[in-house]
């Protein structure tokens, strides 16, 4: 049967346009920065895919959004919640799927929901039937004998159950195959989207955040490297091959640096790798009117993967 | 809630429970074996060596009755201990270390209500395993021919339930602090026995918080124990008012 719990009365809130909104966080693990100084906004109903290397703060980031460890300075708000003083509201209205298995083993599947509907506020019967028939979940079956991706695709359907305006998954699809990689994140994460809801997912395996975010934040040690649309990113992130007719000298190389908009230079030999923020076209355009001695030139697009290899390279070279 | 915390301590608490049960009744069957062993000499030198109220529990039913299931130093009271004591351990330390923390805590309840509900659900287990082992001395002690007085079964049952409410605090305090369970486990046993110290001394038994936990003249009916009842729900309430603040700002 289907069935709407209503437990309690939300709580008022006044909502902007971020679903998740991060001031200068900082979260310490003993004497390590794990955050430092992270300054984030995530748009309501957006897919915001937030990247990373392993071990630069996205978990920690994570937890800390969800009252699982205090922030040690910094402020931030969930769905218009203060992180510390209204944990409990804003748990109300996020569903979280964990990088690990968090579901009770001793359980079956049918118990884990009864365990769920009764320590949520409000809870849709109907959407979690919806997704554990959709994943093809027996209810009588203990949860330490479900496979892991199994175990991901109950704990997303039950995250569904409270019916919630955010969704924050952490490392979601880490130790699946590509069919349940694809099956959770391609097909789920899209409806989900559709219904005007935010989700907000950690990742490092770059193709998938490319095919279903829309919004994309890259995090490294602990700060925050860029935020920003990845259609925008894309758009204005590209890079300018050039090859010279002969090595360039350190003065041509300096005023290549010194034109708007092109951040880190790589050089091997006559080729030379110019990223480039912002019109790389026009850019392409003034180089080879300037004069230099060029044999080719070329504006190349980046995808994700490319665009995040970047950064990272920029972070370490100190741009 | 409640439901999965009773499916996920089941087994601990059966077992237990068969333990206790069995090594109260098998004690119970052994009494006249053990009481007719017993040579007036030998009697004499136990009364010698360790006092004439432990020589009494080989003479007085009520008292072996009494000493096998409401003293630490019965079988029967002490693998109750230890049940209670691998329940608190497990009470956070367990969700840590299953990485099941992450989840509860994502639910939309505070940190207190989490720990007080799983603390209520203990305790009202250790109140069923009390009352069970209750109810089997009287009963026991009934069929045997050798009744005991109810009012003072029932009051060593509420005594040493707070005795295990007491161990059942500092293993939970312990299971917050640590993220394995064999810590709190292993460390509230040592509490226990260091709790048990004072009792070793001539007069020392007033020092020792164990030694309230179990009153042979309240068993038989003699006295109501109102200064144990209050040391023992005093002693049963410090480490869970410990466990609560440092569960809330305890990071995960």
């Amino acid at each position: 049967m289907v069935t709407t719990q209503e437990k309690a009365i939300a709580h008022p809130v006044e909502l902007g346009d971020s679903a998740i909104e991060i001031k200068d966080l900082v979260v310490n693990y003993g004497s390590k920065r794990a955050v430092d100084r992270l300054t984030l906004s995530v748009p309501k109903g957006s897919v915001y895919g937030f990247l990373g290397p392993n071990g630069a703060g996205k978990t920690t980031t994570i937890k800390t959004l969800l009252g699982f460890r205090r922030p040690d300075a910094g402020s931030a708000t969930v769905l218009g919640y203060d992180i510390v003083a209204n944990s409990v509201e804003l748990r109300a209205r996020t569903g979280y799927v964990s990088e690990v298995n968090s579901l009770y083993d001793s359980l079956t599947v049918g118990q884990m929901n009864d365990f769920c509907r009764s320590t949520a506020r409000q809870w849709n019967q109907a959407a979690v039937d919806r997704y554990i028939k959709m994943f093809n979940l027996p209810e009588q079956v203990r949860v330490r004998q479900l496979s892991k991706g199994m175990g991901r695709q109950l704990a997303f359907s039950l995250a569904m159950g409270s019916d919630p305006d955010l969704l924050i998954l952490d490392e979601p699809t880490s130790g699946l195959d590509p069919i349940a990689r694809h099956e959770l994140l391609n097909r789920l994460v899209g409806e989900i989207a559709s219904e005007g809801k935010t989700v907000f997912f950690s990742s490092h395996i770059l193709s998938e955040v490319e095919a279903v975010a829309d919004w994309i934040g890259i995090i490294k040690a602990g700060h925050l490297v860029v935020s920003d649309e990845l259609d925008h990113l894309k758009q204005n992130q590209k890079v300018l091959k050039l090859v010279y007719t002969e090595p360039p000298t350190a003065q041509e190389l300096d005023v290549l640096k010194a034109m708007p908009g092109v951040g880190r230079i790589e050089q091997e030999g006559r080729s030379v790798r110019a990223m480039v923020d912002g019109d790389a076209e026009a850019l392409a355009r003034s180089i080879q009117a300037s004069g230099l001695n060029l044999r080719d030139i070329d504006v190349v697009g980046l995808n994700l993967e490319d665009l995040f290899l970047e950064y990272m390279k920029e972070d370490e070279s100190g741009y | 809630m409640v439901t999965k915390e009773l499916i996920d301590s089941r087994w601990k608490v059966l077992i237990g429970a068969v333990l206790a049960l069995l090594t109260m009744i098998i004690g119970a069957l052994s009494y006249d074996m053990v009481r007719q062993a017993l040579s007036p000499a030998d009697l004499q030198n136990l009364s010698n060596a360790l006092g004439s109220d432990f020589a009494n529990r080989f003479t007085d039913y009520g008292a072996f009755m009494w000493n096998l299931t409401f003293s630490l130093s019965g079988d029967s009271g002490l693998i109750l201990m230890v049940v209670t004591a691998l329940l608190g351990a497990s009470v956070i330390a367990g969700e840590v270390n299953k990485q099941t923390i992450f989840l509860l805590l994502s639910r939309p309840l505070s940190r207190d209500q989490i720990l007080l509900t799983k603390y209520a659900v203990g305790a009202v287990i250790l109140l069923a395993l009390n009352i069970l082992s209750g109810a089997a001395v009287y009963v026991v002690s009934a069929v045997s021919g050798r009744p005991q007085d109810l009012g003072g079964v029932a009051v060593s049952v509420l005594l040493f339930w707070l005795g295990t409410l007491c161990i059942f605090g500092i293993a939970t305090l312990l299971s917050v602090v640590f993220s394995d369970v064999l810590r709190p486990l292993g460390l509230t046993v040592v509490i226990l026995i260091v709790l048990n110290l004072p009792g070793l001394f001539p007069h020392g038994a007033n020092w020792s918080i164990p030694s309230y936990w179990s009153s042979l003249p309240a068993f038989l009916g003699q006295e109501f124990p109102v200064k144990a009842l209050i040391i023992s729900l005093i002693a049963a309430l410090v480490p869970l008012l410990l466990a609560v603040p440092l569960f809330r700002r305890q990071a995960y």
